[in-house]
């Protein structure tokens, strides 16, 4: 297993504010890494710049081995690299179901299999039942299970999953879990982005920490947590 | 959304058939007009879906029918060239307009302050060259014979058959070859940020649908010179002609069933308002249509609020 | 030394800036505080010269005294438009705003045309030219020029000074904000909209000084109006004057050198150019796409 993306010296500045100050980042082929940090830390920038929504002030991103530093948001998402968004972004005026299977058509899957395909799709994110509703209506929670099923639907290589915990506790999050070790065994890569530690240390592989736009640690679950640093860099939030 | 397709499908057999009784000839001049317009709305509604508005469709279909006139006009061009020759004349300023509008993801305003723009000096502009385009009074096509090389016909109906063919063909291409398509378009359309992630290369399609949607209106002028032989550069290019195009495109809740009923409804009534005032006609005309308007989308917000 | 001529066509252009100005600043206002486009200014600023034209005739009074008559007008309109759609729309989004006051243009321009026919109005006005270092200056390009500075002199230490003033600015830079901070939203849409629209019409009771009403006038004047916000840049008051003065300039050179329809094709063709050239986005940052 190789890497499939490096993230070079990355900074990314918003007029006096540095998001980003020379993070470096590997990301290994078909884990699943979890990049923490309070908040502000800079995560969700870091996803931004790695999906390419945002433009790079200083750095390298390779992917697969080439540079892309300079490559368009869609061309990147066309190369399998697919993210998800924090406040999710639904098609709200169509239903559930057909938020699937424009995913699923986009990906290629045959006329005659989208529907069944996007079936599937659903029930593996709980949202069988609300297959009909119109996505404009679905609680929050909902609304960022579709975003992971869209980003299923497109069969990704690289999944870049922005807080798409949020709020779920008990079976839900559990299930949640479940869909994305099924990711893993279906070898793609997923990276998750989360503000809340103890949900993602249990299914990730290894840990990045991130603290004003810096990277404070990296490694695996169990030596990440106990490194007083990142201790310190939560408390300090608080 | 299927009753109202069947009632479609429907209604052009219906008019399919009719002509077997002996119907008024303005009854046909009208559903001739109508259907010809439910085609440019539908042309312009494509692009619209996929967010850009334009406010000076016209512009292709006035280009359409007054290059069809100059290709028409020394005789001995055939009417299938002129076909060609009025696509390609509304593609050179198709595609440069998409290009530079799309590539650098200028906004909707933009672009329709552009269409506007265009469709404004293109008036001006033919209205001032008056040796080859007549000037305000437009130019009339002299073709006597009847030929299949000239699409210039004495009766009615074969530009009846024409025109109502030609919606059927493109509706049915939108049903069943577009689908992938006209979805992609919907997403852009509803967000650029999530149509990006999901790997739409959104010029790529804004580009395509703004080339589909000037080539259907400009055969549609092609088609006006043929049936009406006569082009002025207010009805080609005039802020009438654009905004009856949008009015009916959104009338018709933007869906192609929609549209063809909308333009039955305002079609006849820009003819009735013409017949019964005269001169006066036009500046009711706009007034209605600008009520109409400001209802739909007062309607339409506060559908949308309720959500 | 330079000729004459040019120094001429300069200050006349210049006292033209100052009414396009005026021209742009209402819609400017609406624009940045609304974050609508009012795609319907050119069809205010064309009934704000059909109300002064009307009353100059029917009272014979001199326009300028007419003035504040076409400012009154057209923010009651601008008071009914917020009543009557504006309110609405605005929860929606930007396909609903462009055609809402696509809509009103409409609306307005049929119902000139209805009520006054295609023919162009033109007030006349005999004043010799002042002699003044050896240009002339015409009185009523100099009326123009002062009560257009007058006027956006007033509207900017509005801006800046009262309390609605504040207001306002706020709204527009961050309406999110503004709300939470307590500042009634709506309350400060209206009067934007009111005083928007007003100086629309101000605007065109100047032009109707100098030139002919007709129904579709609108165009023109609204087309302008963007340009000079284009040049200037949204939300800049500082751009809207050096917009303004470009395209007065452009517009006196080319109509004393060529021809005013020229000079208008200029204009137009400029603004495709900066369109073309300067892409960013009108409404705040855009992200990549």
């Amino acid at each position: 297993m190789g890497t499939i993306l490096k993230a070079l010296d990355i900074h990314k500045y918003f007029g006096g504010v540095k998001a980003l100050q020379g993070v470096s980042l590997e990301i290994e082929e078909n884990e699943i890494l979890g990049i923490i940090g309070p908040n502000g830390s800079g995560k969700t920038t870091l996803i931004n710049v790695i999906s390419g929504f945002l433009k790079v002030d200083r750095g390298k991103i390779i992917y697969q081995g080439k540079d892309i530093t300079n490559l368009p948001p869609y061309k990147r998402a066309r190369l399998g690299m697919i993210r998800t968004f924090q406040i999710p972004r639904p098609l709200s005026n169509i239903t559930v179901m057909e938020n699937i299977i424009i995913g699923t058509m986009i990906a290629g899957v045959e006329n005659k299999e989208v529907r069944e395909h996007a079936s599937r799709i659903l029930e593996q994110v709980g949202l069988g039942s609300s297959a009909y509703k119109k996505a404009g209506l679905l609680n929050m929670i909902e609304k960022k299970r579709l975003e992971l099923a869209r980003v299923i639907a497109l069969n990704p290589k690289l999944v870049m999953l922005d807080e798409v915990l949020a709020g779920a506790h008990g079976f839900e999050l559990t299930s949640l879990l479940e869909t994305i070790k099924g990711l893993k065994r279906n070898g793609v890569t997923v990276v998750i982005v989360e503000h809340l530690v103890a949900a993602v240390s249990s299914i990730c592989d290894r840990l990045v920490v991130l603290d004003a736009g810096r990277k404070i640690a990296e490694g695996y679950p169990r030596e990440v947590l106990e490194n007083v640093e990142v201790v310190k860099a939560y408390i300090g939030e608080g | 959304m299927y009753n109202i397709e069947g009632l479609l499908i429907l209604s052009i057999s219906i008019l399919l058939l009719l002509p077997i009784f002996d119907i008024n000839p303005y009854f046909v001049h009208i559903i001739i007009l109508s259907t010809m317009f439910a085609v440019m709305a539908a042309g312009w509604n494509l692009l619209a879906i996929a967010g850009p508005v334009s406010l000076g469709h016209a512009t292709f279909f006035g280009l359409g029918a007054y290059f069809t006139y100059f290709s028409l006009t020394p005789g001995n061009i055939s009417s299938y060239v002129a076909l060609l020759v009025s696509v390609g004349v509304a593609l050179t300023l198709t595609i440069p307009i998409g290009y530079i509008t799309f590539r650098f993801g200028i906004t909707g305003i933009y672009f329709a302050l552009v269409t506007i723009a265009f469709a404004e000096i293109l008036r001006q502009l033919f209205i001032s060259l008056r040796e080859i385009t007549g000037g305000s009074l437009g130019v009339s096509l002299f073709i006597k014979e009847q030929s299949y090389l000239h699409f210039i016909f004495d009766s009615k109906m074969p530009y009846y058959y024409l025109v109502i063919s030609i919606f059927l063909a493109i509706f049915l291409i939108n049903k069943l070859a577009l689908n992938r398509f006209l979805k992609i378009l919907t997403v852009i359309g509803n967000d650029e940020l999530t149509a990006a992630s999901m790997g739409i290369n959104i010029f790529k399609y804004k580009l395509l649908a703004f080339v589909l949607s000037s080539i259907v209106n400009s055969i549609m002028g092609w088609f006006y010179v043929h049936y009406l032989r006569y082009i002025t550069p207010d009805v080609a290019f005039g802020l009438l002609t654009s905004v009856e195009i949008i009015i009916i495109g959104i009338l018709g809740m933007l869906n192609f069933a929609g549209i063809f009923f909308a333009s039955l409804f305002i079609i006849p009534l820009g003819e009735v308002l013409r017949a019964a005032l005269g001169g006066v006609y036009a500046g009711l005309n706009i007034f209605i249509y600008g009520l109409i308007l400001l209802l739909l989308v007062i309607i339409r917000s506060i559908r949308i609020g309720k959500r | 030394m330079i000729p004459s001529i040019y120094l001429q066509v300069l200050i006349n252009g210049i006292l033209l800036g100052g009414l396009y100005i005026l021209l742009a600043i209402g819609l400017n206002i609406v624009t940045g505080v609304l974050k609508i486009i009012n795609f319907a200014h050119g069809d205010l600023v064309m009934l704000g010269m059909y109300v002064a034209f009307w009353l100059s005739v029917f009272f014979g009074l001199n326009p300028l005294l007419i003035l504040p008559s076409s400012f009154i007008v057209l923010g009651v309109i601008g008071l009914l438009s917020y009543v009557g759609v504006f309110s609405f729309v605005l929860r929606a989004g930007d396909f609903e705003h462009l055609l809402s006051t696509i809509g009103l243009g409409l609306l307005l321009q049929g119902l000139a045309q209805l009520l006054w026919k295609s023919d162009y109005r033109l007030l006349k006005f005999e004043l010799p030219p002042l002699l003044i270092w050896n240009i002339y200056i015409s009185p009523v390009m100099l009326s123009i020029f002062t009560i257009s500075l007058f006027a956006s002199i007033i509207l900017y230490m509005f801006l800046l000074k009262t309390r609605t003033g504040i207001f306002i600015r706020a709204v527009a830079q961050d309406s999110e904000m503004a709300s939470l901070v307590g500042i009634n939203k709506r309350k400060i849409h209206l009067i934007t909209t009111m005083i928007g629209f007003g100086f629309a019409g101000l605007a065109g009771g100047l032009l109707m000084l100098m030139f002919p009403a007709y129904p579709t006038a609108g165009f023109v004047y609204g087309l302008l109006a963007w340009v000079i916000m284009v040049i200037g840049g949204l939300g800049s008051v500082l751009g809207a004057f050096i917009g303004g003065l470009i395209i007065g300039i452009i517009e006196v050179s080319f109509a004393t050198f060529y021809n005013i329809e020229l000079a208008r094709a200029v204009a137009f063709i400029l603004f495709i150019t900066i369109i073309a050239l300067k892409p960013s986005g009108l409404l705040g940052e855009r992200a990549r796409v």
